[in-house]
């Protein structure tokens, strides 16, 4: 039996895009919020998306390869596994050359505290464990094409717990009635062979389905749902999940002083914030929830409930913001901060401590607008 | 002499002030942070608006001060009258200070500047911006023009006509705006470059010398001598 992968956290990655030049210095990561604070334009969102590319490439075969340098730490159950790729283009001097298979990797090396579990230098390769392997493929990371070897699936399975998050794009969208019920059925079956099956199987699952499977199987689960929107829209009677009979999709909808409210009835803010909250209790233990411009789209009076609810709901989870809002900067502790700059193409960072922010009685926010207009980056 | 300067403003005047000081030969020189104070310095933050400064930002310079002794000799705060009386506002600034703090308690000066308006009111007092020559009728800056001589008299008494729906200190901005504006000079508050020259300081420092006009001014500007010549 294998070890299972309990405690996944990203520790670090620097970056480098080999095609514009940019490079991301190591940012290191904590592991319960790391809130990356910057000017517009510095490179924050670059180390999300990093961070997300690395994730998928590391264990699925059908990413798009793309020329970049990267190192990325991980800890699982205190073992510290450090991945190092570089991809390149390939000779182009070839005639044919598909679209598809422009990009290889020209390097990767993985190490586990010290130790060298693989490592693949254009030809030549080496695994642990193995006196000689066959040439892999070289469109496809190691720990995808390895991921069954015993020195791999700890790995495998911590990267596959670190699903992240990304509730923007899902906001508005529903999920058309047919794939809907074939799911339904397929929840009611799980549950008639097993009455006591843990929530974290559906953690997956669109923000939609997720409710509903709630609100009829987790009774708990949905009340501390319920309870959250509520304390912030003390109007809302009930939140659930609707078939919206034009557009044959189901949507969420809620209920307000006795009537029901389809999704598209619904405002964008409260509507986001609704996602926000069942993303937040029903996501599975210690995922890992990139979130850019945390404050987007988000109403005034949602924002620092929303962003103590994060903080103080969900301890397991590893949560790395980008941010420029005043409340949400100073509901985040400043030790948690990276500070985010830009010299040309390198993207640098620091604590709040070695950017001498912390000195004084006023707010976190203040201190760093004061300065940046200090140095001369805003006024 | 170690000052902390809070600024009401946070773009144009914030940009401005380092480079008067250093155009009065002010002897002390810019610090980022109270832990980076040692001698002959001094800070200058903005308080993000007055709102924010008066119940907030105020206090908590006045603590930080407090918890770093013998950093601080003078807590200079600088507001806007905007359309209170500048001794109304310099009053309630007072009497925050008194209400939340034992006096005997503050051991350093805390000593409130008021720009009488607004900083473009200090701007528009520049020796020589009147236009001499008759403005166009058609010019965006004539009603400003027709309305306020603002060389002959005083910028700081200059009201908008009744047809204006601006509050003074923002007619002052916009009169400063389309004066720049006909003299082809470009003026926001973003973009001080034109009007932060050495020339343009000494045209406002003339001005105080050859009238009694801009008496806010004139306070700001004596006070800061004092200090320089300490």
């Amino acid at each position: 039996m294998c070890e299972r992968a309990k405690h996944v956290k990203i520790q670090w990655i620097e970056f480098e895009n080999l095609k514009t030049g940019l490079k991301i210095e190591r940012v290191n990561f904590n592991s319960d919020v790391t809130l990356l604070v910057g000017l517009s334009g510095v490179g924050k969102t670059q180390i999300l998306k990093a961070v997300e590319y690395s994730l998928n490439l590391a264990v699925d075969k059908d990413v798009i390869l793309r020329p970049y340098r990267v190192g990325l730490g991980i800890l699982i159950n205190n073992k510290k596994y450090e991945w190092f790729y570089e991809i390149t283009k390939i000779n182009e001097d070839e005639l044919i050359i598909k679209e598809e298979s422009k990009y290889e990797f020209l390097f990767e090396k993985l190490i586990c505290n010290g130790t060298i579990i693989f490592e693949r230098k254009n030809e030549k390769i080496t695994v642990i464990g193995y006196d000689k392997v066959p040439q892999p493929k070289k469109d496809e990371s190691l720990i995808s094409q390895y991921s069954e070897d015993k020195n791999l699936e700890l790995l495998v399975s911590g990267i596959h717990k670190l699903y992240s998050v990304e509730i923007e794009v899902a906001v508005r969208g529903g999920i058309v009635s047919e794939s809907f019920n074939q799911l339904k059925s397929k929840v009611t079956e799980t549950f008639k062979r097993n009455k006591n099956v843990e929530f974290k199987i559906f953690s997956h699952l669109p923000v939609a389905i997720k409710l509903y499977i709630a609100k009829r199987y987790y009774p708990e689960l949905y009340i501390k749902i319920f309870d959250a929107v509520k304390e912030l829209f003390i109007e809302v009677e009930d939140i659930d999940v609707e078939e919206d009979s034009i557009r044959e999709m189901y949507l969420v909808s809620i209920q307000v002083y006795g009537k029901k409210l389809l999704q598209r009835d619904i405002s964008n803010g409260m509507l986001k914030t609704i996602y926000y909250i069942v993303e937040l209790f029903t996501m599975s233990k210690d995922s890992l929830v990139l979130i850019d411009e945390f404050e987007n789209g988000l109403g005034v009076n949602c924002i620092d409930i929303l962003s103590e609810l994060m903080l103080s709901e969900r301890n397991d989870l590893q949560f790395i913001i980008t941010s420029h809002h005043p409340k949400i900067i100073n509901a985040i502790d400043k030790d948690k901060w990276r500070i985010i700059d830009r010299d040309n193409c390198i993207v640098t960072n620091s604590g709040s401590l070695d950017y001498g922010i912390g000195n004084s009685q006023h707010d976190a926010y203040f201190n760093l607008i004061n300065r940046w207009e200090f140095e001369g980056k805003i006024g | 002499m170690n000052l902390y300067f809070l600024l009401e403003d946070e773009k144009s005047f914030l940009k401005v002030l380092p480079l008067w000081l250093k155009y009065m030969n002010f002897g002390c020189s810019r610090v980022a942070d109270i832990q980076n104070v040692q001698e002959n310095n001094y800070i200058l933050q903005s308080g993000q608006g007055v709102t924010q400064l008066i119940t907030k930002v105020l206090f908590d310079t006045i603590d930080t001060i407090l918890l770093n002794p013998g950093k601080i000799d003078k807590l200079v705060v600088i507001l806007d009258a905007e359309e209170l009386d500048a001794e109304d506002r310099k009053e309630r600034v007072n009497t925050q200070i008194s209400e939340h703090y034992d006096t005997e308690v503050i051991n350093f000066d805390i000593v409130v500047l008021v720009c009488n308006r607004c900083f473009e009111t200090w701007l528009l007092g520049c020796l020589g911006l009147y236009p001499k020559s008759k403005v166009d009728k058609a010019s965006d800056f004539y009603p400003y023009y027709s309305n306020y001589n603002i060389e002959e008299y005083d910028p700081e008494e200059m009201i908008p006509p009744e047809d204006n729906k601006d509050t003074i200190a923002k007619y002052h901005f916009h009169y400063l705006h389309e004066l720049l504006r006909f003299k082809k000079i470009r003026y926001s508050k973003n973009k001080t470059r034109n009007i932060a020259t050495e020339s343009y300081f000494n045209g406002i420092v003339e001005r105080i010398d050859v009238t009694d006009h801009l008496k806010s001014f004139k306070n700001f500007y004596h006070f800061l001598l004092s200090i320089s010549e300490e």
